[in-house]
């Protein structure tokens, strides 16, 4: 599809392009960087990650799972030991403990795999200096006037180098 | 993130290019020397790999624990591995809620000896076993008659931490390394392209992508904290919950906690400073650094001394006869050159951390942390060995010397331990980039800010 | 005791006794039938029921497959006593041996004899009928042998030496020699010929009375072991603790006098260390004194003779204080029945004779001759020649005055001391002829060996008390290629031309004898037949009526003026002591793995021979326990390793008999020293009975530290409520004020399920134990324990379930005994069970801690949990050479390595019951399961059963006065009660042990002992 990929040198002139081209109306960009950069999330008005829930969800599995495995082998299985009750439920909250955290830890991960659509492949404005030190933005503009006026933008935010696709 | 702490020398400050040049300049380049080591790790681990099939085929006779000393070399090298496991998690997850920039550069390296520790760690219960063919007893699968493991059991307990342990350490190291997966693809060709292509799952580093990553980042850190100090907890209570006077105590978990975390930091050092030299990052990794570790170090080894003499005092405050000889007999009897030995590695030569002189000399450093390894394998010895030779029924008391078979098992925990790492250091960065980067940019940006 | 399997006599399930009246023709010939297939079976080597699971299609009437039989018969080698015992046979193979209610051991048995098993099915034992030529022994058939060694018995000057017989067996040898013109010569080598000629002089009457420890209240034994290898322990050590039964008030005072607390001395209230060979001096002096206090006809009678022994002359030469001494008397002659036992194997020496007759004299004038000394129901034993008429023997077989010598069931070349120069006159017989089962030292001597059937392979008899005789008869198919002696010897006969013998068989010929015996007894009376039958279900019969005779025969002038020797002064140099032990004897148990991994009672050494020395000996030598010393005496010397014992006397060394053997089997091969080399063979010369003490010894050490196994981490329980010890005044007053509520359950039985009527308890008390470990082998051979070796013991993997700690406790004066006996407490709140992750050990509906073998992994936890470490671990998996697996119990299973073993209250036997009450509709009854260790008992020191019946035996025990519970601070609530061992000696207020924990350390128990010796 048609647009502008604008590489940057710095997360500064990064932020500025971005809040610029949102100013212009612009919200459709793809930014890439090659550091985790809080300032870009502000900047891009990225609000918070849903991959908190998926953790909650996998804790609440991983701990009643692990009450179901605990409570129900005892009763299907249930001999004594040293006098204690079958339903020994203070020695399975060990189990419990450690369910909820494996199930919190393993959703999680999904979640984050759900929501950035991994594994998959690049995508085709990824360029390997994003990987190095370059920070990449791409605007989707129609080619034309509209088209022009980005890439003017963009250079006099200070993007080293723009690669424009029709 | 981090940023305010860090502290990377000023001038000659490396770009976000040489971070990604030096770093990972160690995958590239082969040494000789590197082949050498990692062909005496595979011998001393096959050595073991016989030692224990002679065990499987003759029995654990073969070893040298009898009764009532039911327990020896295995399980303390166990636990000497699970406690080795905790700094990595530690400085990944703990120092990271805190905030404490400097972890950055070692995480990394902390987190690997983590996974390896415990993978090594892992194969003792397994070791150990009178009928190793039947591990499967252990593990909660519905059989045809319907038996189920004994969840009251510490040893089930053991299982399912470690177990937990293991995996999330995994997660949260291959979390870490994804970025970093993503730079080596896009650095190598061919083959490596295609390999670290596939492990890096197609990471492009959208902003949005990041804002994900760091969320589980910070959630993973959240639970691997109380996880660290569970495993241990639960690994000290497969004594604590024992009726063994010198193992029925309430101090244990926290004891063992930071006895794990102590033993944890010294190994970080151990391995760090030899590899920070091999491979020329001493840019990234400073005295700094280590001045840092240096210092966890000293105070868990306060925190050990404190629970070696906690634990005197309980002995003697509780009134109890039979403990009280216990402990009277650990210090003086059979077992006494271990115990004064560990006492010495963990406890008085720590005590030289105090001065900065010493913190910032790594060869003294070294030669401590090392001093500490052995001073933490003997501890356990000494918890474990010395509380079931010197029970309650006096005519059932007996020692124990470890067999050849046992030793060379022990001995070939640490070639499989090494080897692990050493193949880490050749494929993986032993730093985390991204983090790394993270920080010079920022000092890039405004390093006058500060 | 049966377990509850079809008995013998046909008389179904019912009553505890597992044979007895209503034996039918259909019975005998059952009988019958295993004696036709012994006979018959000449080729058949390993039986049938070895290699088969069940070996016919149509099992024979006997073996019921899967089902316990159970025979009567007797043993005559297991010890110094006939033993009656029942012969458990499943599927055509014995596997566990019980004493038999009906004879004088009263349904107990010893270690040794349960380990005639191990005899049985000795892989060493000869399989055959072997000739020696110059390539060795080669095998013969039996015709052959037969024929070659009925020529040389033809060929005159004939001697058959065999052990000491009484019954048919005696008649049939006499005859047999006079019938081939051959000499009998009957030998035992720990043999009471001293004491019989002390009788003879004393009374005129050579047998050898009963001692009714029972009824005694002050007994003092001047050096027999009488609870352990002297005459009949199983019989005297019921009798001991029956007369020692707090309960009902009684304890009568023991004092044991000689240089070493054997393991009867351990068993002393009081020790007098009388110097070697001394106690006839002490015997004498205490004599007089209580003479003097009964100044009755009998004292008058030997005041000349016992005049010159007072306290102070014998204070010196004795070592003992004048004032012990009156201390003593005072307490024999204001006894109501006191009872003095003569010196045993141990203290005999060159005076034997003399100390016997002392100690007669003492029982004359304190009243117990004729009242626990008693002469009407005398002790039947076999006569035989004395040690010097042996040697005499050796000087003819040397001269070549002996042709062909046949050894049946004797083993002198082992038994005689070297210096008897007995293996060198051997070499001087052209025929030597063994009718041994083993390839022992004088069967390797042997031109030809005819391995004899197993006692319990072979029919026999025994007279084992006046007017009841118990018959031997076989219990299954011979193991191997043997035949019965006596078979053997009357074909020999027959070939050999002699028409005396007009019998087929010695079965015949000695059932003859007993229609003989029926005639006499009640000429028409019960049909031969009937009676015949009801015999040999029960396993023997009355005979004729007792002796005819007076208790107490009056004393002969010859004694009254006895001239004994002055009392000498003191020796200053060691001297020596041997004696036998329960596990070996006189050498015959050294072949038999449970008996070399049997802890000896007093050292706990294993799979060795020892030296015991005091420690005040041991220090200047700078010798410990298990450092090589060299024993020397004028006749030889052995190097054996030190044991530092504080019971034994400064001057004196002690080294047991019956290890060191040459030839014999793979198992003694080798092991240990023989101590008899040490003897010159000097031998008392009124009796010409060997001297096993006496002889002047030096100690030198080697430097060199050998290995002696002791199963005893450190000797004293700290104080730690295991080992408990009171006084007697304590327990009485304990007893008094003490009731049992027949209604009150006991704490542990509220430990089982609720449902289940049942919660299986045991009560051990120490005041009966003796430490003879009758128990600890019965559970060996009932729970298919496997026997570990010398190493491994050393490594603490020895996997005896119930094992016997012997802890010392201090006394005022020296230290007190207590054998402690430890299996699975199956407490009620078991420390091993939540450990195990895979449920292997559990918590049973009926409170026992069951093991499940199958499931377990070997994780080992539950054993570093068991603070009685009581569990045992397979540390590799231990093979039985064939045939002692036949021995295995099928009803236990046989543990693989890596699991975790232990008991379980013989399981085994608590189902087997349960299954025939509820066959029944019945609970099972008290007393109706019996483990096998309480089974073996001789002093029922063991009683187990139910806790949840309130008035059960055991219950009633649990609740008595002296009853705890070991490490009762745990809270383990053990199953498992113990009693309070009782004594008479003075201790001190803090209790047991060297109070200060310095006590323990490994290497310290030698320097309690230093400590602690200060008489």
């Amino acid at each position: 599809m048609s647009g502008i990929l604008a590489q940057f040198e710095t997360l500064g002139a990064t932020r500025q392009a971005i809040e610029r081209l949102r100013a212009e109306g612009h919200s459709e960009l793809d930014v890439f960087s090659p550091i985790p950069a809080p300032e870009l999330e502000e900047a891009l008005g990225i609000v918070a990650s849903p991959v908190g829930r998926w953790a909650l969800i996998g804790g609440a599995t991983g701990f009643l799972t692990a009450v179901a495995l605990t409570g129900l082998t005892a009763l299907a299985y249930p001999l004594v030991t040293q006098g204690k009750p079958i339903l020994s439920w203070p020695a399975y909250f060990i189990i419990m403990f450690e369910m909820t955290i494996l199930f919190t830890g393993l959703f999680g991960f999904l979640g984050v795999l759900h929501h950035t659509r991994r594994p998959g492949r690049l995508s085709a404005h990824y360029r390997p200096t994003f990987s190095v030190d370059r920070f990449g933005v791409f605007v989707r503009a129609a080619a034309g006037s509209d088209q022009r006026d980005v890439e003017a933008l963009l250079r006099s935010t200070g993007a080293v180098e723009v690669e424009v696709s029709a | 993130m981090a940023t305010a702490e860090i502290d990377v020398p000023r001038e000659g400050l490396p770009t976000l290019a040489d971070a990604n040049r030096d770093i990972s300049r160690p995958i590239s380049t082969p040494y000789g020397r590197y082949w050498i080591l990692l062909g005496i790790c595979g011998a001393l681990i096959a050595a073991a790999g016989v030692a224990w099939t002679i065990q499987i085929r003759d029995g654990m006779g073969v070893a040298g624990i009898n009764n009532p000393v039911n327990w020896g070399v295995y399980i303390v090298t166990f636990v000497f591995w699970v406690g080795i496991a905790h700094s990595g998690t530690l400085i990944s997850a703990v120092l990271y809620l805190v905030r404490s920039g400097w972890r950055t550069t070692i995480n990394r390296t902390a987190e690997a000896m983590t996974i390896f520790a415990v993978m090594t760690a892992g194969l003792f219960p397994l070791i150990h076993l009178g009928r190793v063919w039947y591990f499967y007893y252990l593990v909660p699968y519905p059989s045809t008659r319907l038996l189920w493991p004994n969840f009251r059991s510490p040893l089930v307990w053991d299982m399912f931490a470690i177990g937990t342990y293991f995996t999330i350490s995994l997660v949260f190291w291959y979390l870490g390394l994804i970025p970093d997966l993503a730079v080596l693809r896009d650095r190598f060709t061919g083959i490596k392209k295609r390999l670290y292509g596939a492990f890096s799952l197609g990471w492009q580093g959208t902003v949005r992508d990041w804002s994900h990553y760091r969320r589980l980042y910070l959630y993973l850190a959240g639970i691997a904290t109380p996880l660290v100090l569970s495993v241990h907890s639960v690994v000290s209570w497969d004594f604590a919950m024992g009726i063994v006077p010198g193992w029925h105590s309430t101090i244990f978990a926290p004891y063992f906690v930071a006895g794990a975390i102590f033993s944890g930091i010294a190994m970080v050092i151990t391995i760090t400073i030899p590899l920070r030299w091999a491979f020329g990052l001493e840019k990234y990794v400073t005295t700094y650094h280590f001045d840092n570790m240096a210092k966890l170090l000293l105070l868990t080894s306060l925190i050990v001394g404190y629970a070696y003499g906690m634990e005197y005092f309980l002995a003697w405050f509780s009134a109890d006869p039979i403990e009280q000889e216990s402990f009277r007999w650990r210090a003086t009897g059979f077992y006494a050159g271990p115990f004064w030995i560990m006492v010495f590695c963990n406890v008085v030569v720590p005590m030289s951390l105090w001065f900065k002189r010493t913190r910032n000399s790594l060869k003294a450093l070294f030669v401590i942390s090392v001093l500490v390894n052995i001073g933490m394998w003997y501890e356990r010895f000494v918890i474990i060995v010395t509380s079931l030779a010197h029970e309650y029924d006096p005519s059932a008391w007996q020692v124990y010397t470890p067999s050849l078979t046992e030793l060379t098992i022990m001995v070939g925990s640490f070639a499989w331990f090494f080897f692990w790492f050493l193949l880490f250091a050749k494929t993986l960065p032993t730093i985390s980039i991204a983090e790394v980067k993270e920080h010079l940019a920022h000092e890039h940006e405004h390093g006058n800010g500060h | 005791m049966n377990d509850g399997g079809v008995r013998h006599d046909g008389s179904g399930a019912a009553g505890p006794e597992p044979t007895g009246d209503g034996a039918t023709r259909r019975e005998f010939l059952k009988v019958l039938g295993v004696a036709g297939a012994g006979a018959a079976a000449t080729a058949c080597g390993p039986p049938d029921a070895g290699d088969k699971l069940i070996s016919y299609l149509i099992p024979p009437e006997d073996i019921i497959p899967g089902t316990n039989v159970t025979y009567a018969t007797v043993l005559t080698g297991a010890g110094p006593e006939p033993l009656g015992v029942h012969a458990t046979v499943r599927d055509g193979r014995v596997i566990k041996l019980e004493g038999n209610p009906d004879s004088p051991n009263v349904g107990r048995l010893s270690a040794l004899a349960h380990s005639a098993l191990q005899d049985l099915y000795d892989p060493d034992r000869v399989p055959g009928p072997r000739r020696r030529t110059e390539a060795g022994l080669v095998e013969a058939s039996w015709d052959e042998a037969i024929a070659a060694t009925a020529a040389a018995v033809a060929a005159g000057r004939t001697v058959l030496l065999t052990p000491p017989v009484v019954g048919s067996a005696a008649r049939f040898y006499q005859e047999w020699a006079e019938a081939v013109g051959a000499r009998w010569v009957a030998w035992e080598p720990l043999g009471l010929e001293a004491q019989r000629t002390a009788q003879r002089i004393a009374f005129d009457r050579d047998e050898i009375p009963t001692y009714a420890l029972e009824r005694a209240d002050r007994v003092v034994c001047f050096g027999a072991d009488f609870l352990g290898t002297w005459l009949g322990p199983v019989e005297l050590a019921g009798r001991f603790v029956s007369g020692r039964f707090v309960d009902h008030g009684v304890q009568a005072k023991y004092t044991f006098v000689g240089p070493r607390l054997s393991l009867s001395g351990l068993k002393a209230d009081e020790w007098l260390p009388a110097r070697t060979g001394s106690e006839t001096l002490v015997a004498l002096a205490t004599a007089r004194e209580v003479a003097r206090r009964k100044a009755d006809g009998r004292a008058a009678r030997v005041e000349a003779t016992l005049a010159p022994f007072t306290p102070e002359a014998v204070e010196e030469a004795s070592g003992i204080t004048a004032e012990r001494i009156r201390d003593l008397a005072r307490e024999i002659a204001g006894a109501r029945s006191p009872l003095a036992l003569p010196p045993g194997i141990a203290g005999q020496g060159v005076g034997a004779t003399d100390a016997h007759l002392a100690v007669a004299l003492l029982n004359y004038v304190s009243g117990a001759h004729g009242d626990t000394v008693r002469f009407d129901g005398a002790t039947i034993r076999g006569r035989h020649v004395p040690y010097a008429a042996m040697a005499g023997l050796v000087r003819r077989m040397g001269a070549g005055e002996v042709e062909t010598l046949i050894v049946a069931g004797s083993n002198p070349a082992y038994s005689m001391p070297a210096s008897s120069g007995f293996a060198e006159a051997l070499a001087a017989v052209p025929n030597v002829i063994s009718l041994n089962p083993h390839l022992d030292e004088t069967a390797t001597a042997a031109g030809w060996v005819l391995p004899s059937h197993h006692e319990l392979e072979a029919w026999g008899d025994a007279l084992v008390r006046p007017g009841y005789m118990a018959i031997a008869q076989p219990v299954m198919q011979p193991v191997f290629d043997t035949r019965q002696r006596e078979d053997v010897l009357l074909q020999m006969a027959a070939a050999a031309g002699s028409d005396a013998f007009d019998v087929e068989d010695y079965r015949s010929y000695f059932e003859s004898v007993w229609r003989e015996l029926h005639g006499r007894m009640y000429g028409a009376g019960p049909s031969f037949e009937e009676w015949w039958h009801e015999n040999l279900s029960r396993g023997g019969g009355a005979v004729g009526p007792g002796f005819p005779s007076d208790p107490a025969p009056s004393l002969t002038a010859a004694a009254a003026n006895y001239r004994f020797a002055a009392p000498g002064g003191e020796g200053d140099d060691l001297t020596l002591v041997t004696y036998p032990t329960v596990q070996f004897y006189d050498g015959r148990g050294a072949n038999r793995p449970w008996m070399q991994e049997f802890p000896d009672a007093v050292t706990k050494a294993v799979w060795n021979a020892w030296v015991e020395i005091h420690p005040d000996t041991a220090e200047p030598l700078g010798v410990e326990t298990g450092d090589l010393v060299e024993v020397r005496t004028e006749a030889g010397s052995v190097t054996a390793p030190a044991y530092v014992y504080r019971g034994i006397r400064v001057d004196t060394v002690a080294v047991p008999l019956g290890q060191g053997h040459t030839a014999y089997g793979r198992t003694a091969e080798g092991r240990g020293v023989n101590a008899l080399h040490l003897l010159d063979g000097s031998a008392d010369e009124r009796s010409g009975a060997l001297a096993f003490s006496g002889a002047a010894v030096t100690l030198t050490a080697t430097g060199r530290s050998g290995k002696l196994v002791v199963m005893q981490g450190h000797d004293y329980d700290e104080d730690r409520e295991i080992s408990e010890i009171i006084h007697f005044d304590d327990a009485m007053a304990a007893v008094r004020e003490h009731h049992v509520d027949l209604t009150a359950l006991v704490e542990a039985a509220y430990d089982s399920d609720p449902q289940s009527p049942y919660r299986w308890g045991m009560t051990i008390d120490l005041n009966a134990c003796t430490g003879c470990g009758a128990c600890v082998t019965a559970c060996y051979a009932e729970n298919n324990l496997p026997v570990v070796g010398e190493d491994l013991c050393d490594q603490g993997r020895e996997m005896s379930w119930m094992q016997i700690m012997r802890y010392f406790e201090e006394a005022e004066e020296g230290f007190q005994t207590v054998h402690f006996p430890t299996l699975c407490q199956q407490c009620g709140d078991a420390p091993c069970e939540p450990v195990c992750p895979v449920y292997a050990a559990y918590h049973t509906a009926e409170g026992l801690n069951g093991q499940i073998y199958n499931r377990c992994v070997g994780t080992r936890y539950c054993a570093n949990n068991c603070p009685y470490k009581v569990r045992r671990f397979n540390w590799f998996t231990y093979e039985r050479p064939y045939p002692l697996n036949l021995q295995l119990n099928p009803d236990v299973t046989v543990r693989s390595k890596g699991v975790m073993e232990k008991c379980t209250f013989c399981v085994q036997r608590i189902n087997r019951a349960k299954l025939d009450a509820k066959a029944e509709g019945r609970l099972v009854a008290d007393g109706e399961i019996q483990t096998a260790c309480m089974q073996s008992c001789p002093t029922q020191a063991i009683v187990f059963g139910n806790l949840k019946d309130p008035a059960s035996r055991v219950s009633r025990i649990a609740k008595g006065s002296r009853g705890y519970r070991m490490l009762d601070e745990l809270n383990t609530r053990p199953a498992v009660t113990y009693l309070k061992s009782v004594t008479h000696a003075a201790l001190p207020a803090g209790g047991h042990g060297p109070g200060d924990a310095h006590g323990a350390t490994e290497s310290e128990p030698a320097e309690h002992g230093a400590a602690a010796e200060h008489e």
